[in-house]
């Protein structure tokens, strides 16, 4: 089987390095490069699709390439970054390196080389991700229940390269026609990069046993996942919680499994894991405004609220925008976001 | 004489960085070409507005246009003019002005052996169109 090209971005302000760059890697190097003019843009890039190897300039507009080196090492921990200028002094070897870059070239740079260095890094950085990987399934009633509770934490996933999955065990028929919702819960689960499994079950009237509980338990035994998302079982919706019951007994040998805040979740929905999505938040929007013939109907999906609530949730969980969750059980490193906090931990950054 | 400058040797560094990025099985020739015909429409400006950069004090520009000049003319393997710049750039970023003003005409003098090199390689593609 061959393997997926590396996938490589590329930022530099200089139109004709970002050519030559571009051609080394992609026409002779065989990888898919994505390129960008400022850093700004770059970490856009990032948080929507996976990345191998970042190869920046120094000077760029705006933040530099040094800048958005830290800011790397916050939100992509590992992600392999090498860094390039034509700056002729050591000092900015030094203070690349002390910033934790990988790789430093001076420009110009020789061709083999850069493409020796990114085949290195990115071959390496494949390896340790290969070892962390998570499968990831997410279990909802209806359409748009996963993207209103973990939209944010699912786009941090697909950033990463896990594999994505969402259940769907409703087409939403109380909420409008059903053939328009599932083509709108085919568009979110392409954006997001996911497969669907999309049932016809009765809207409002789902049972905890046959077929929700098969249902799901024939998703589980397909996508074999190490993480599952689900409705909490705080929640006035009774598709919810009849979702959250099935899911608990089919997931019982599923390492990790956490609980997602719903419009209808009751004041009983207690989170103790915080996942910040700052750069995930715009993706989440863009999910949510796959399911079109809801988004005029739904207050609960009006994109303030939606925004308000993870401003809201970051008081918790650190960065700006955060998602709420209430974990089970959690026997994997549940760290998508890498800014993900616990109460504890949460609770301890207050004591001064 | 005395005043002249030494003449330094564009033409092979140039050819070699170019077969280079044109690769072994000439797969990168259009972007040589097109990176040589950005350079020669774009180094003039970019040289005059050093040249008005620095007249003007305005040491951030003069060190934003070397810069940018030292990477487009490492690219080409013009190394003379791409070393030249470099110590323009660094006399800039050090607010350093006489030495701004010192490093402008070798650059100039640099450029002037290295575009009749890449105007020469620019009509022999044309010509064997």
């Amino acid at each position: 089987m061959t393997a997926d090209p590396y996938e490589v971005v590329v930022i530099d302000d200089d139109p004709d390095s970002l050519l030559l760059i571009e051609d080394v890697l992609g026409r002779r190097g065989g990888m898919r490069v994505t390129t960008a003019g400022d850093a700004a843009t770059a970490l856009v890039l990032l948080s929507q699709r996976p990345c191998d190897v970042v190869v920046t300039d120094v000077e760029l507009p705006g933040m530099s390439g040094l800048e958005l080196l830290a800011q790397l090492r916050q939100g992509h921990p590992g992600l392999p970054v090498v860094i390039i200028t034509a700056y002729p002094t050591v000092e900015y070897a030094v203070s690349a390196l002390r910033s934790d870059a990988d790789e430093f070239l001076q420009k110009p740079f020789d061709l083999d080389d850069l493409l020796r260095v990114v085949r290195r890094l990115a071959s390496s950085g494949r390896e340790r991700q290969a070892a962390g990987r998570h499968r990831v399934l997410a279990v909802g009633a209806h359409p748009d229940d996963v993207e209103i509770g973990v939209g944010g934490l699912l786009s941090a996933h697909a950033a990463r390269g896990d594999t994505l999955a969402v259940v769907t065990l409703t087409r939403g028929a109380r909420g409008g026609e059903t053939m328009a919702r599932s083509g709108e819960s085919r568009s979110a689960a392409e954006l997001l990069g996911a497969r669907l499994f999309l049932a016809d079950l009765t809207d409002t009237q789902l049972p905890v046993s046959d077929p929700t509980l098969s249902f799901i338990q024939q998703a589980i035994g397909e996508m074999a996942p190490d993480v599952i998302y689900t409705h909490s079982l705080n929640d006035f919706h009774q598709d919810h919680r009849a979702v959250h019951q099935a899911t608990m007994v089919a997931a019982r040998k599923v390492p990790t499994v956490a609980c997602y805040q719903s419009p209808s979740a009751t004041v009983d929905f207690q989170p103790n894991r915080f996942a910040a999505i700052d750069e995930q938040l715009d993706r989440k929007l863009a999910l949510l405004a796959c399911y079109r013939s809801q988004v005029e109907a739904r207050d609960y999906l009006d994109p303030e609220l939606i925004t308000a609530t993870a401003r809201y949730w970051s008081r918790f969980g650190g960065g700006r925008y955060s998602e709420p969750l209430e974990v089970i059980r959690d026997r994997t490193t549940l760290d998508p976001t890498a800014a993900t906090l616990s109460v504890r931990e949460r609770e301890a950054s207050y004591v001064h | 004489m005395a005043g002249e400058r030494e003449p330094v040797e564009v033409r092979t560094p140039i050819e070699r960085r170019l077969a280079e990025i044109s690769g072994p099985d000439g797969g990168g020739e259009p972007l040589v070409r097109r990176l040589v015909g950005g350079f020669l429409e774009r180094a003039p400006q970019q040289l005059a507005e050093l040249a008005t950069a620095a007249a003007d004090g305005d040491m951030p520009t003069a060190a934003t246009v070397a810069h940018r000049l030292v990477g487009t003319a490492g690219n080409l393997g013009a190394d003379e003019l791409a070393i030249r710049c470099s110590e323009v750039d660094e006399a800039a970023r050090a607010g350093q002005r006489e030495l701004v003003a010192a490093g402008l005409p070798p650059v100039e003098s640099a450029f002037a052996d290295v575009e009749p090199v890449l105007l020469d390689l620019r009509r022999r593609w044309e010509a064997e169109r």
